[in-house]
Order: C-alpha cells, then structure tokens, then sequence
C-alpha cells in the first residue's frame, strides 16, 4: 500500500462517512457495510497493484447497489460501502480512476433522487472534494517526477471542490421541478400503504427509519409546532389491516371561524391522503380539488411531484359533540388471553363513562410492560404475539393494541395515522416532516363526545423523551443541512441574489465604485498570486533551502542571458558562466559547493544558509550589472 | 508556434456523457445534491480547459540529438524545454517528435525553468529525413481534454544507413602499412604517461591508485597501436542487394573506425583515400547515406 496522503484522507474520509451512516440510522446491517469496506482494504492492501482495479471497481458498485435494491442494506449504507469501495481502489492504484468516479457519482445521483438524506448529501460533497484530486493525481503520477504530486492534487481536488459548489449555488434551479426520470422501484421505500385510505398493520414500518423529508410545513414561526398531523383515520379492524367503514369527522358544511389555515408542501411519497394539524375542515389550491370521501379521509390527487396546498383545519376539542357509534366499539376475532388482559387491565372501569382513565390505564400498562422497536416480527396474529409473547413493536402496534384493549372495555377509539414531526429549531419558518416520522395514534371519545389523541407509544410525541446531547447535536445538523442544502431552490435563490444586490448596492452607496473594483481586482490578484507562487514552489520539489536558493540564482542568470546548456551539472554549469561572467560564475561555483556539501557531503544545512543568501545577493548584482552592460551595447556585455 | 489543438479523450467522452445526464437529473428533479454534483463536473470542465490552455503557452522547444543516426537504431538524445513563464509551472507534459512519435513524458516544469528530457529517435531507412516540428502535448489536470501544441522546430538530419556485420572480413588495402604509423593518445595502446585530469575525459581513464595517492584525479594517458589502412569497397549492385551492400559497407566502416584503422571508401564512381577521425568517418557514412536508391 502506498502511504500517500491523498489515501490517508480518502480512507479518513470514507471511515467518517461509513461511521456517520451507521450513527445515523443504526441497525446491525452497517457491520455489512462496514466489513465490505474493510474486505476492500485488505484486498487492495494485498494486490495494490491490481491490475483488474476496473473490474474490482465494478464489484464494489455492483454488490451493494445490489443488496440494496434485494433491501439487505440500508441505502445510506450501500452508498458508504460503494464510497469506500471505490475511493480506495481509485486512489490505491487503479488504472483509470474515472471510471470509479463515474460510477459513484451516478449512485449518489440515484440515491440523492431517491432519499435526499443527510448521509447522501456527506457523500455527494465527499465525491466533490475527492473526485478532481484523484483525477489530477492519476495524471501527476504519469510524470517521472513526482515529488509534491499528493500535495498539489490536493489542492487542485480542494480548488476544483469549492469552485464546483459555488457553481452548484448559481446554476439556475427549475421554477417547477418534475420528475422524468422515474423514481427507483424501491418496493419498501415506495409503498406509502398505512397512510392510504386503508393500512395493513405493519405498513409504516418500513417508512419508519426513511429521514427523506415528506412534507414541509409553513406554520406559524413564532407559534408552537403542532405535534400531530392527521392524515387516515381507521375505525375497522380485521386483525392485520385496518380501514375506513364510516364518516370519522363530522362533516363541515361551512368553514368556521374557528378554522386555521396551515400551507403544506407535499413531496411524492409522502402518502395518498391530505395532512392537517386537526380535524380538515376544507384544502386550498389543488387542482383538481380535494375532497373527502364517505369516511372523511381527504384523499391527494394523484401526483408525481411535490404539490402545494393550504388546508383549513380545527382543533379536535372544537368539532361538534359526536355520539359513540357501533363502528367505533369493533372488535375482530380476538386470542381469549387478551380479552382476559383487558379485563384484567379495564374490568373495574366504565368504559363508556371513564374513557380517558381507561386510556390512562393502558398507556401506563403498555409503557410498563412494552418496549419500542422499530424491527418487525413476521407473525400470523401480530397483536397477539405482541401483546402475550414479545411485548416489542413499532407505534401501530402499540396503538393498535390499546384500542383493541380500550374498546373491549367499551370505550370508542379510532386509529389515526399521520405524521409526528420532530420540533423545529429556534428561528426556523418551516417545519420539514420526514418520511420517518409516520406514527400511529389513537382518539378516544369522551362522554361529552368529544375526541381526545392518545398516544400510547413509548417515547413518543405526545409523551417524548428528552433528547440526548448527540441527538441534539444530530438534529441540528439535519436542521441546518434542510435549509441550506435541501432547502436552497428556486425561490431561495432567487432571494439570495436579491440579498446578494442589495447588499452590493448599499456598499457602492457609501464608497467609490472605483475604489471599490480596484480593492475587489486587488484582492482576487493577490490571492491568485499566492496561489500561483505556492504552486511555483511545489513544483521545485521537496528541496532544501540552499539547493532552492541554487535554482534561483540559475533561474536569475538565465534571465540575464547567461543560461549554461541544461545538460551540464552545477560545477561545470558555474564554470560555463564563468567563462562569460567571472564574478557571477564564482558566485554560482560556491554556491553549487555548499549545495553538494548538504547533499552529498552531509553537512548541515542552517549554519549555511546566510553564505549561499550572501552568494545569490551577488548573482543577482552580477545579473544586474550584466543587464545593464546589455542595454548599453554588445561589447559591454561580454567583458564581465 | 501554433495554435494548440484540441479533442476530448475517451474518458473525456464518458464524462460528457456523465455530465449530461447530471444535468438532466439535477434540472428534472431540481434536487440540491445532484446540483453539488453538477457544480463539481463543470468546475472540472472549467478547470480543465482554462488549466490545459495555460499549461502549453509560453513554452520553448528544442532538440538533442545524437550526433550520429543510424537506420533501424532507437538513438538517445532529449528535448530541451523551457517554462518562459515568471509563475505558472506547466505540469504533465508529453513531449515527441511530429513525424517520429517516441512520447516522453517531462518532470514538472517549474517557471522560468529549463529541463532536459530524455528522449529516443528511431529512423527505418537511410538518407536525409527533415524534421518539422516537436509536439508538446498535455491531458493535466483531470485527462479530459488532449491538448497538444506543435512548436515548429525544422532541421534536416542524414540518417546513417543501418551497420550490418561483415560477411567477409574487411578489405585490407594490399599497399597498406607505409609510414602511417603515428602515435596518438587512445584507450587501447601502451601507457605512455600520467597526467592531470582534464574536463572531458572519461572517468574510466581515470588512474585510481595514483589519484588516491595524490588526492587529485590522475589519468592514464596511453599510445594509439599504429593504425591499419583499410579500403572499403562497394559493389556496383541494383534493388535490395545494393542496399544491403550499402549497409554492409557501413558496418565495416563503424567497425574499423573502432578499432582505429585508417579508413577509406572505393565505389564505382568515387573513391576516397584513407584516412583517420571522426568527421572524416562520418563524411564517408553521410556521402552512404545519401546515395540514391537503385531499382531492381
């Protein structure tokens, strides 16, 4: 392996990566990821010279998008593993580093289409700062010198990185963006079953672990989130699937006053049915128009890109008084031992008169009893396996659970699913919902008939946990990477600029606009010029001091016209411009002594820095005389 | 020299390809990832060509050639080229002949620097051959674009025709051995003396035992045997059977000349007396080379 620092940072680089999708979404199919990458490093670590590296390249494309797409990893993790896999070939000796850099680059593209994640977005800004470097080292390495090649492709890769990204800042976005390319047939990520008309129990699981942001909600900012957005609400359940028979909400013949009108961006996928922070009382701005079907469920149009709407919702505790209906108290075929259970639990109870005891009941019991787990176990009778043997599941079974225990105890409940979205941080306008924030919910009708939301998740919304410290830190990175990456569209763009303007014009109004091009020309040539001298520099190799300040004096008299043929060494390159000019070539012959010292004598190098400064000080006052001598004529010049 | 020349190498065409379909993902789906990716493919385009371009101009050229050429023979010799810029270094070179292309490819070339490349000549047949031009050719930084700039370099060369071993032993001249017997310094005769080394001579001269005694660098000066005088006849042939003669005829002459005869060259039309050293040797290998070509 070769120990350059471009692989150093690559495999640095791709560790965080690989580390950030693991912290991120957990589960154990990160060790998969994680040992893939691993196996790649030992594989190049033993053949680093490999020269099927293309064929290898392929693999490591290959193998995990395929275990993705068959769902045995994660697509955060199959991208790591892909990133990893191919950055490390590339940079440990591959052949031809573009076709790797092509074939990541078309996976982040693919998997940024697909889930415009966080880890995604590590990995596109990873490939832009990688990618030139790699590519430019490939090059620099054809060279037979390739002292200081690491150095500069990095600072090509980084030069190239940041030039890019700005170009990604300006290049126009679409004003309605719409999808032609077809999304990717991701049979888990793409069902949005369980926020439909009807759910099968276990349907949100797969969404549940899926950060791709569903919806975006234009709410109040200085007003407080609202922690549920209903979407289906369910009142039949036939022991896996739940679905709507009857009107759930009361329908609203007029929009009340007491309707709040929230605006809600909807992506693809998000889910079948309109959300609203309360009973959906009415939805603006869809053509064609939304409306409610017999059950109150107000379905979306069928849409292939992201659709805009206001909807116009009340609070649950301000809808009319319903009365309890049969359809709320229904039970399918239930094991006997959770009857027993809800006897157990509610038996002492009226239901009808005390349903909010009741729910506080069984929340406590499940929270005592149950834990929360995002992993499904595949069962014939899921409630029954969760309530009497394993006690773990995600939010639909543990809402699923606690109306079917409540309502063996005669309290009428309902099944809402929705979205529970994660508060937004201080200063935030928008509230983005993401895909993992599907949740299952019930409402209990009190005796007033009124409705109430229960949550009898652990943890959840209603009742959450305090975040930990990383979490924080985490959401605070999701936060700022939705609204300065995923959220910089058309109309932020466009508001930019108009900042960027303004700003410029407020500045030309308190100076001179010469002045200030002049400062702004100045600035922009002063920094190339630093970059261009510290290039300058690399590309005289890792020399020291004295033999550096040997070229310089070789470089000085050339340009006076004294320059020996280039194929003679130093001495009798001194000795050839000693024939033309004594003084400068006894300069240039000690000046090339102490560089063999240093180099081939072992002499240290400080103590004779000040002598070979002292000798270039000469050359150049012999350069100088000798320019001079030129512009006065021909003779002049040649006396020395 | 000329403008440079420019066109996309393969891996050029995939990442057009790659581009455009970016492009059209980014533009389809307004997505902000695939826009970073865009960015990054662009910013290798505008890096690229604004690199490449910089990276030919201001560029001198000249070659090294060895001072004899022989057909069928790769020869040694090296580009010089010089960076005339005061900043910009010009990196990933590839540097070759226009008509004769051995590419080569040159260390970094820091500004204001001269480098001396190392380069090879190979020529299949003998006579004068006119060189134009050399090509400076360049794919840094990321291996899109070919850019390739052609600095007009003219020179005619008179390629040695091919030294063939000798079938026959050389022509001894009969009237040979009368007088010619002059003692000159050479690597193969008696020691004749020590003296000072002197810029120029070959360090094998060099007499170690007596420099480390000394603690200066003595060389062996030794007596040149007295030359032998060989004339080198070419037969009056016609096709391929006059250029093999040709050829063998130059072998002989390499050949003799190495081994310090005195030389000379009978043909039909022409005869050169013998005689000693080096141009005189390859006034007899140039007058060779340029005898016309003969039909069948």
């Amino acid at each position: 392996m070769r120990h350059d620092p471009l692989v150093a940072t690559s495999a640095l680089t791709m560790s965080l990566g690989g580390l950030g999708a693991i912290a991120t979404l957990g589960g154990p199919s990160p060790w998969i990821a994680f040992g893939a990458a691993i196996g790649t490093m030992l594989g190049l670590y033993l053949r680093p010279r490999w020269r099927h590296a293309g064929l290898m390249s392929l693999a490591a494309f290959t193998l995990p998008a395929a275990l993705w797409t068959f769902e045995v990893l994660p697509l955060a993790h199959a991208l790591a593993t892909v990133l990893a896999g191919l950055l490390l070939t590339t940079a440990l000796g591959e052949r031809a580093p573009t076709t790797s850099a092509i074939l990541t680059a078309s996976m982040i593209a693919l998997a940024a289409t697909h889930s415009p994640t966080l880890p995604v977005g590590i990995a596109a800004i990873v490939w832009c700062m990688a990618t030139p470097s790699t590519l430019a080292l490939h090059q620099l390495h054809r060279s037979p010198d390739r002292s200081g090649s690491e150095s500069l492709a990095l600072v090509v890769g980084f030069g190239t990185g940041v030039l890019g990204i700005t170009l990604a800042a300006v290049l126009p976005r679409p004003p309605n963006p719409s999808p032609v390319v077809p999304t990717l047939q991701v049979p888990s990520a793409q069902r949005t079953v369980g926020l439909a008309s009807s759910g099968d129990l276990g349907a949100l699981a797969p969404l549940l672990d899926d950060p791709t942001p569903a919806l975006r909600v234009f709410a109040d900012p200085d007003g407080v989130d609202p922690p549920l957005l209903r979407g289906a609400i369910y009142d039949h359940f036939d022991g896996t699937r739940w679905r709507s028979t009857a009107s759930l909400d009361q329908p609203q013949t007029h929009r009340p006053a007491s309707a709040r009108a929230t605006r809600i961006e909807q992506r693809p996928g998000a889910g079948e049915v309109i959300f609203g922070p309360g009973a959906l009382v009415a939805v603006d701005g869809l053509s064609p128009e939304a409306l409610p079907d017999t059950a109150g469920v107000w379905h979306a149009p069928a849409r292939t890109q992201t659709m805009s709407y206001t909807v116009w919702t009340v609070p649950l505790e301000l809808l009319e008084p319903q009365s309890p209906d049969s359809a709320l108290l229904q039970l399918p075929e239930l094991d006997p031992q959770i009857s027993e259970l809800a006897h157990e639990l509610l038996g002492d109870l009226d239901g009808a008169r005390q349903p909010l005891v009741a729910a506080q009941r069984v929340e406590r019991w499940l929270a005592q009893n149950t834990r929360h787990t995002l992993s499904l176990r595949p069962s014939k009778d899921p409630i029954a396996d969760f309530l009497l043997d394993h006690r773990e599941g995600h939010c639909e079974l543990h809402a699923t659970a606690a109306a079917l225990l409540l309502r063996g105890a005669g309290v009428p409940t309902r099944m809402v699913h929705g979205y529970a979205p994660e508060p937004r941080r201080q200063g935030e306008g928008v509230l983005t919902v993401r895909r993992g924030n599907a949740h299952a919910w019930l409402e209990v009708l009190d005796a007033t008939g009124r409705w109430h939301p229960i949550d009898p998740t652990p943890g959840g919304p209603l009742r959450p946990a305090p975040p930990t410290r990383l979490a924080q830190i985490g959401h605070e990175i999701e936060g700022a990477f939705d609204r300065g990456v995923l959220g910089y569209d058309h109309d932020a763009q466009r508001r930019v600029a108009d900042h960027m303007l303004s700003l410029a014009g407020r500045v030309l109004a308190f100076g001179s606009p010469a002045g200030l091009l002049a400062l702004g020309l100045g600035a922009v040539a002063i920094l190339l010029g630093a970059l261009l001298r510290w290039l300058s520099g690399r590309t005289l190799g890792r020399q020291g001091p004295i033999a550096r300040t040997h070229t310089r004096a070789r470089q000085v008299l050339a340009r006076a016209g004294l320059e020996p043929p280039a194929s003679l060494p130093p001495l009798d390159a001194a000795g050839w411009i000693a024939e033309r000019h004594a003084t400068a070539g006894a300069a240039l012959r000690e000046l090339a002594w102490l560089h063999y010292q240093v180099r081939y004598g072992g002499a240290e190098e400080a103590p004779l820095i000040p002598d070979a400064r002292d000798l270039l000080r000469k050359v150049r006052r012999a350069a100088r005389h000798t320019e001079r001598d030129k512009a006065r004529g021909p003779k002049a010049a040649l006396v020395g | 020299m000329s403008a440079p020349s420019t066109s996309l190498t393969p891996q050029g065409w995939a990442w057009l390809a790659l581009s455009l379909g970016i492009a059209i993902i980014a533009w389809s789906t307004g997505n902000n990832l695939t826009y970073l990716i865009l960015g990054a493919v662009l910013a290798t385009w505008v890096l690229d060509g604004l690199w490449g371009w910089v990276n030919l101009r201001s560029l001198e050229a000249r070659r090294e050639l060895p001072p004899e050429l022989f057909a069928r023979s790769t020869e040694r010799g090296a580009f010089l080229i010089k960076n005339t810029r005061r900043w910009i270094p010009s990196l990933g070179l590839t540097v070759h002949e226009e008509a004769h292309p051995f590419p080569t490819r040159a260390p970094p070339l820091a500004a204001g620097v001269t480098a001396r490349i190392a380069a090879r000549w190979r020529f299949e047949g003998r006579g004068p051959v006119e060189l134009t031009s050399i090509l400076i050719r360049t794919r840094f930084p990321f291996g899109l674009w070919e850019r390739c700039r052609k600095i007009s370099a003219p020179l005619e060369i008179v390629v040695f025709p091919a030294p063939r071993g000798h079938p026959s032993p050389p022509t001894i001249d009969p009237e040979g051995g009368d007088g010619a017997a002059v003692d000159r310094p050479g690597p193969t005769g008696d020691l004749t003396d020590l003296r000072n080394y002197r810029q120029g001579d070959a360090p094998r001269h060099i007499h170690w035992p007596t420099s480390a005694r000394v603690g200066r660098p003595i060389v062996v000066q030794r007596s040149e045997p007295h030359p032998t005088r060989v004339i080198v006849v070419v037969r009056d042939l016609s096709g391929q059977a006059w250029e093999t003669e040709i050829s063998r005829a130059c072998g002989e002459i390499v050949d003799a000349a190495r081994r310090g005869h005195q030389i000379g060259l009978r043909l039909a039309e022409r005869y050169f007396p013998p005689s000693q050293g080096a141009s005189y040797r390859r006034s007899l290998l140039d007058h060779l080379a340029r005898l016309p070509r003969r039909a069948p």
